[in-house]
């Protein structure tokens, strides 16, 4: 009796179990059984959020009723080192996906990313792409992706914090970015920055600045800086790439983020990943160095009111350089990809306002994208626009004057002077040079009485060195 | 029947001789056999021989904590006389919590800044001035790391322990209270002799867990942190995430640190085995000699 | 006699109607002995804070909004205890989907767990077929070493059969369990032998003897072996992660559903409310089997 029941149970779980999951792969993940082709879009919107994917979906309706041989499916992917090895080794990589700017030379070397030239150049858009974007997706003359839009590096600063603490002026109730005379009251030095972190690390609980030391972003930040005290990191002599990370300029940025980490200024943590800085930038930190494309992210993880923030440019630390670390984030396309499917791939960008073409459906598009993201409540910053041309420059910064929903006045010191600072990363290796940077970022951090600059960065630059010679 | 055989074949055996064939290779095309040269570049690689350190304080700091604590509370849980069923369940509640979320939590609690919840307690209870800076240095993190997983892991092995203690004879104790042995006596003389062969047991599995230990350092440090990383992450490390000069990823590598790890745990194992069986003999030797 | 003694037990509740282990009745005549008692349930108490505090810290942080978690004024108590943040982030995860998706794996590793691990150990310990030596001591080998040492090959060879971004692997994976396999075998060794001629003697096959004698009379190490695979299979994270970790989200287990989440933006600010809800199930199992649960992890006890 009780046999039998126990039998029933297990039958009855089996069938629940094997339709349960029938339904789930072979109606979820299906694809049909039609011929047209597919295309694998990454970067469409989780499916939790809700009013994205409904803007994408009518996207994907209009393209298709247009182009009836293509059929657009969503399969949001996150580019993250740690999946994307896996994903490409079990064939699950979208057609399409996001990446970081720092991504795609490692991506092409691995053969995980295609070269999309002969395509850019049929639709008329090599041309119209950024310059510097279009050089950091390029390797031996191949394109291999598009740009979504730009970024610099800047300083962001919480101007609660520091006007709290008197390093900001105060006019009419708000603390402003300038002196009476003109002058700039926000940090314009490295001098500046660990006077103002002294300040803030010695009269509140939080820190002064937020540096990142993982994945690359270390190295990615420490180049600007060193740049900024005079340094150039990677030289061509004779033809020859030779690494140059030791030179007195760069010893001198390790040696001022020597004195930051060895007075407890920065925040704390060997491993310092560069998405912890929305939730930073509230109360923890005062200020961290931000790309300018996800400034944005300060409301929507960090749950900071923009109002409560400035955006300037880079400080200095030789008295001339300012310069800001420019490139883009793109869109790179699976190895796997067909000529049709980026053909396919890059007619939908129209539809979904990332093309340089003027027509009806990308500025209407564009608008869209606009209005849902006010509709959601997120900032709208200025945007270092991906593309050169003129015709579309001129459409796409009127409509961004009429959605940007900050008060320029602490955001301009920064989107006006990056025309004029822009510097792109170091040409070669830049990948494996960030890694290396890291590194010795990392072992700075772990004994920062005991660290010494120049023998760090003299291990690094070897380092650097015999992966040039590999490749000069 | 040969169903179950064929699960094996795929899920365990196919995958653990790939590894063993792939680390003589050059990469996972099989391209050139290149002898030893897998296993001499890992030993001169100074994140293998941080793994393999960091592999053995993992082993060392879980000798004090992760062993010690489980016994301590089986003992007393089998001396508590009042609220038994209570202290049972609280001790045994961990346990019942997935090893992801113990380490997220864990993560949450532990950070590094002076506003993270352990931190807290230090600054306004003991007056350090700053908190503890935990991922910086292996000497603080792994001990971390082994707390996490003791915390989660203790309940269990206590309720074995406890089974144990419960097994014996209370006439034994009585036998020796009888003959005035003192406690202390008793316990040092009766309770650890015949506890032994389970503490024993219960020991090396445990080493045998904690060269596994994976996701802890993973989540917890971060997978490029060197003060954490164990021979697993390490392994997992190589093939997935840490690319070589040329951004490749580095599977033949991956593969032989993965031959080194299985041959320790192996090298364990058969210990535990061997020792498993003297203790049988042994034991049987003894009653024998009692007939 | 032995009921006797419990009621007596029962009924005086002091030290001095203890009967057993180390320290009985006639220790605790002694006041030193009573001293050393509760300095031991002293000791009980810190570890039983020690492991329970964690847990109301969690519970209690998790209803902090975002804003107050990363707040740097930290205060043991929110504020505001948010409620709806538990509804919002269920949605946002889709954690309907991610459940249902947990119950199908744990389910299929359980069944695939006891159905094919008996059958091996059937097979080994009863029949006894020609090399059974051999394949014993190569599943014992696979008992010692894990099988996310080998997690590349393994994932590669999924990726041959075609069954990557399906269950399929997350169940069978729990069929060639050498920790279950040994339970069972050890279990059927010790069974009467002449049970098994009796049935043969009846003229059963031996898949009729598996199903009609065997089983019937395993049913405590496979309850034993359930819990442990459901257990297992709850919190598996790596080869779940290889496996259907890059399907949509709506497709994961929770575990998978958990480390993806930690490093996306939207999610990441809200981990333990996501923790919290991760652990109710257990919690709700742990509370209806909590005996059979307690007991399993007692009679495992690793014997060998």
């Amino acid at each position: 009796m009780k046999n039998s029941r126990t039998k029933v149970v297990l039958c009855l779980a089996l069938t629940t179990v094997f339709t349960l999951t029938g339904c789930r792969f072979f109606g979820g993940d299906s694809t049909g059984s039609s011929d047209k082709i597919q295309l694998k879009i990454g970067f469409w919107p989780q499916s939790s959020d809700k009013t994205d994917v409904g803007m994408y979906t009518e996207w994907k309706n209009k393209f298709e009723e247009d182009n009836p041989q293509y059929e657009i499916i969503g399969s949001p992917y996150i580019y993250s080192k740690e999946t994307i090895g896996p994903k490409h080794e079990t064939h699950t990589l979208p057609h399409v996906y996001q990446t970081w700017f720092t991504e795609p030379e490692g991506l092409k070397n691995s053969g995980y990313i295609r070269d999309i030239t002969s395509i850019l150049n049929e639709f008329g858009w090599t041309d119209k792409i950024d310059d510097e974007m279009k050089a950091t997706l390029t390797f031996d003359n191949k394109i291999y992706g598009v740009p979504r839009d730009g970024y610099g590096l800047g300083l962001l600063i919480n101007t609660k914090t520091l006007g709290d603490l008197g390093l900001l002026p105060e006019k009419e109730g708000k603390y402003v970015l300038y002196n009476d005379d003109g002058s700039p009251a926000y940090p314009t030095t490295f001098d500046d920055l660990l006077r103002v972190s002294e300040t803030i690390t010695d009269e509140t609980e939080a820190k002064g600045m937020f540096i990142c030391t993982s994945n690359k972003n270390g190295g990615w930040q420490f180049s600007n800086m060193a740049w900024n005290f005079g340094a150039t990191l990677e030289v061509k002599e004779n033809n020859k790439w030779k690494a140059n990370l030791d030179s007195n300029e760069a010893v001198n940025a390790l040696t001022w983020l020597k004195e930051m980490k060895e007075k407890d200024l920065v925040y704390r943590g060997i491993s310092i990943a560069y998405d912890d800085w929305p939730s930073a930038i509230g109360s923890k930190v005062g200020m961290a160095i931000v790309g300018s494309d996800i400034l944005h992210l300060a409301k929507t993880t960090g749950f900071v009111d923009m109002s409560d923030l400035a955006f300037v440019p880079m400080p200095t630390g030789d008295g001339t350089h300012h310069y800001s670390l420019y490139g883009g984030t793109p869109f790179v396309f699976d190895s796997e990809t067909s000529d049709e499917q980026v053909r396919g791939i890059l007619k939908f960008f129209d539809y979904i306002g990332r093309s340089p073409t003027t027509n009806k459906t990308n500025i209407d598009a564009i608008r869209k994208g606009y209005q849902v993201a006010l509709n959601k409540n997120q900032p709208i910053l200025p945007k270092i626009m991906p593309w050169k041309n003129a015709d579309y420059l001129k459409v796409a910064k009127e409509l961004e004057e009429e959605y940007v929903s900050v008060d320029m006045k602490y955001y301009s010191p920064f989107f006006s002077t990056i025309n004029e600072y822009k510097h792109s990363e170091e040409p070669i290796a830049t990948q494996k040079m960030y890694e290396i940077l890291d590194d010795a970022i990392q072992s700075l951090f772990q004994n920062p009485e005991s660290a010494n600059p120049k023998s760090l960065l003299s291990t690094a630059n070897s380092k650097l060195q015999k992966i040039l010679d590999e490749l000069n | 029947m040969a169903l179950p055989l064929l699960l094996f074949v795929f899920f365990v055996w196919y995958p653990i001789s790939f590894n063993v064939v792939l680390s003589f290779f050059n990469n996972e095309k099989f391209e050139s056999f290149v002898g030893f040269n897998n296993y001499i570049a890992i030993f001169q690689d100074q994140d293998f021989l941080d793994a393999l350190r960091n592999t053995f304080l993992y082993i060392f700091w879980s000798l004090i904590i992760g062993f010690l604590v489980p016994l301590i509370l089986g003992f007393i849980l089998s001396e508590a006389f009042h609220a038994k069923g209570f202290f049972r369940i609280a001790i045994y509640l961990p346990c019942m919590i997935s090893g992801m979320a113990v380490v997220f939590l864990f993560k949450s609690m532990f950070g590094d800044n002076s506003w993270d919840v352990i931190n807290v307690i230090l600054i306004r209870w003991f007056g350090m001035k700053d908190g503890v800076e935990w991922t910086k240095d292996y000497h603080i993190l792994i001990p971390v790391i082994v707390f996490a997983m003791t915390w989660r892991g203790a309940g269990g092995t206590a309720l074995i322990y406890l089974s144990n203690f419960q097994q014996i004879d209370d006439a034994i104790y009585e036998a020796a209270r009888i003959d005035g042995a003192s406690p202390t006596q008793r316990f040092t003389k009766l309770t650890i002799p015949m506890m032994k062969t389970t503490i024993f047991m219960l020991l090396i599995l445990q080493v045998i867990a904690v060269f596994q230990v994976f996701y802890e350092p993973m989540v917890i440090a971060g997978v490029d942190n060197n003060n954490a990383i164990s021979l697993m992450l390490l392994s997992y490390s190589f093939a997935f995430v840490k690319k070589d000069s040329f951004e490749r990823l580095q599977y033949s590598k991956s593969a032989a640190t993965s031959v080194v790890l299985a041959l320790i745990i192996l090298a364990f194992t058969l210990l535990y085995f061997g020792l498993t069986r003297y203790f049988e003999k042994r034991a049987e030797a003894k009653s024998e000699g009692k007939l | 006699m032995r009921l006797v003694r419990k009621n007596l037990a029962k009924s005086t509740r002091g030290l001095h109607s203890k009967q057993n282990g180390l320290l009985n009745f006639s220790d605790y005549k002694k006041k030193r002995n009573v001293f050393s008692y509760w300095a031991l349930i002293a000791l009980l108490i810190i570890f039983v804070l020690i492991a329970l505090l964690p847990i109301f810290w969690l519970f209690v942080s998790s209803f902090k909004a975002p804003n107050e978690i990363n707040s740097v004024n930290y205060t043991l108590f929110p504020k505001e205890w948010n409620f709806a943040q538990f509804i919002e982030i269920w949605e946002k995860c889709g954690l309907t989907d991610v459940f249902l998706n947990t119950f199908v794996v744990v389910i299929g590793a359980v069944i695939c767990g006891v159905v094919f691990n008996s059958l091996l150990a059937y097979v080994i310990a009863i029949l006894k077929p020609y090399g059974y030596k051999v394949v014993h001591t190569l599943v014992l080998l696979a008992y010692m070493i894990p099988s996310a040492l080998a997690i590349y090959p393994l994932v590669k060879a999924i990726d041959n059969v075609h069954l990557l971004g399906t269950y399929i692997p997350l169940w069978f994976v729990f069929g060639a369990n050498a920790y279950y396999y040994l339970l069972f075998k050890n279990y059927f060794e010790k069974m009467p032998k002449s049970l098994i001629e009796a049935a043969r003697m009846d003229g059963l096959s031996n898949f009729r003897i598996f199903m009609k004698v065997i089983l019937p009379l395993a049913r405590p190490i496979i309850g034993v072996v359930a819990i442990f695979a459901m257990t297992a299979a709850y919190s598996d994270y790596l080869l779940p992660y290889m496996v259907i970790g890059n399907l949509k989200s709506e497709n994961w287990t929770l575990m998978v559903a958990i480390f993806n989440f930690s490093s996306d933006k939207d999610v990441a600010p809200h981990i333990l409310q996501l923790l919290v809800l991760s652990i109710i199930p257990q919690v709700i199992i742990f509370i209806i089997f909590q005996k059979q649960i307690m007991n399993t992890s007692v009679n495992s006890g690793m014997k060998e």
